[in-house]
């Protein structure tokens, strides 16, 4: 009888520590082997302008049809891997979209020069930033 | 009758066979594990149906001709949420605020402060679970606000958070120099813009609203504006690959500018925000209340103390 309360104390033990963690908030879960971040290659006014769009395409041209806007910070294959000038990446959703390799440039902070970036899967499944 | 009680009696004999059963150490904890976890389950379900699922007000029938031999029934503006989930914290504080960042909807500058003397966050009091929906329905105009806001297909809770946030959901006029004003805090232009895109989209709420500029010290017709507002964000962010943005998302986008609205919708909460907002000085980063090594998670919380619950709810409800 006492063998059987200690397991279910375990158990209720457990499961509230379960309930627990699944409150927590978006973490990195593992890196994104074979990507690194990369920023827009716009001003800062201009990466506040909400009206500038930087498409992304499904494709390495123009014509494979436009997925939607890039972000600040995008997760690009490394090393870059470019076609017909258009950049592969990642997007936030886990799709592979393309974008003119000219709206990229390296990631660096300007608030802090020792920032780091790290592509990674997210604790909800989708690629983030580590 | 008989028959009733030895099925009873047979029940009974079928429990007590079934916990000799369980007998052995493992049979016991994986049984105890199912109960705890089938019954945790069923707590949450039963206590969260109520707060969580709760996307705004239930529609409201709002007849405009009388049924003749229809008694005229009419709803009290102001009456309290019919679904009251208070967690007790309270929500004094309105209005107690500190000059406000200027930031949100309001933000003309994305992110650098916006007018500077629009009030801004000046609802500092702490709203937990759906306390902000509460807090606007709790106001003269609230039951319309959420009526319009379901026509443009907005979540209630998600244009109440941002009244909470803006001003505590007061009706603040605007400071000398400045067009901020409202219980949105909207600049003179971002609503213009905002009520013609609602007003174009949605040519039915013409009827409803004040006109001109004047709406803007209207709260049910600013609420209009805010929530074309926010759908605008919710879009920008959905193109962006964020495929169902939420409340917190869209602050993102309104204090730091659309496309950094992306990028911390996808941030682990250790980052930094000097670290996700690069092309920001450190100047920049102090006009909106953070330094470059507060982290995502801090960011977040600090949201989550304003808004509580109302923080993760999706804005689209349609």
């Amino acid at each position: 009888m006492r063998r059987f309360t200690i397991y279910i104390c375990a158990a209720v033990l457990i499961i509230t520590c379960g309930q627990r963690m699944k409150a927590e908030g978006l973490h990195a879960a593992r890196p994104l082997a074979g990507y690194a971040c990369m920023m827009l290659n716009l001003t800062d006014a201009q990466m506040r302008d909400n009206s500038l769009m930087v498409p992304v395409y499904a494709g390495p041209s123009t014509t494979s049809g436009r997925v939607g806007n890039a972000s600040a910070i995008v997760i690009a294959k490394s090393p870059l891997h470019i076609v017909n000038g258009f950049a592969e990446m990642l997007f936030p959703n886990g799709a592979t979209v393309w974008i003119d390799a000219k709206m990229l440039r390296p990631y660096h902070s300007e608030s802090n020069p020792n920032a780091h970036c790290t592509p990674s899967l997210m604790s909800n499944g989708k690629p983030g930033l580590g | 009758m008989n028959e009733c009680v030895v099925a009873l009696f047979r029940v009974a004999e079928i429990r007590r066979a079934s916990i000799r059963a369980c007998g052995s150490g493992i049979a016991a904890l994986v049984s105890a594990v199912l109960a705890s976890g089938l019954g945790l389950d069923l707590c949450e379900s039963a206590f969260g149906r109520v707060p969580q699922s709760l996307n705004g007000a239930p529609v409201q029938v709002q007849p405009y001709v009388p049924e003749p031999g229809v008694p005229l029934i009419t709803i009290t503006p102001g009456a309290l949420n019919p679904f009251p989930v208070g967690d007790g914290t309270g929500s004094g504080g309105y209005g107690t605020g500190n000059g406000g960042d200027g930031t949100g909807i309001a933000a003309d500058g994305a992110g650098t402060g916006g007018d500077g003397n629009g009030g801004g966050e000046t609802g500092s009091g702490s709203v937990g679970s759906s306390t902000a929906l509460s807090a606007m329905l709790a106001q003269p105009w609230g039951t319309v606000a959420v009526a319009n806001t379901q026509v443009l297909g907005v979540n209630a809770s998600a244009i109440a958070a941002t009244c909470v946030l803006e001003s505590g959901c007061q009706n603040i006029a605007a400071a000398s120099g400045s067009t901020v004003s409202g219980a949105f805090q909207m600049t003179n232009a971002t609503y213009t813009s905002d009520i013609n895109a609602a007003l174009a989209g949605n040519p039915s709420l013409s009827s409803q609203i004040t006109p001109g500029l004047a709406g803007k010290m209207d709260p049910a017709t600013e609420a209009v504006a805010a929530a074309q507002d926010l759908k605008s964000a919710a879009t920008s962010l959905q193109s962006s690959g964020i495929s169902n943005p939420t409340v917190l998302d869209t602050r993102g986008y309104y204090n730091f500018g659309a496309r950094y609205g992306a990028t911390l919708a996808q941030a682990s909460d250790d980052q930094n925000m000097g670290s996700l907002l690069p092309t920001y000085s450190p100047s920049q980063l102090a006009a909106n209340g953070i330094t470059p090594t507060t982290t995502v998670g801090q960011w977040r919380q600090s949201i989550i103390a304003k808004i509580g619950n109302a923080t993760n709810q999706p804005v689209l409800s349609g």
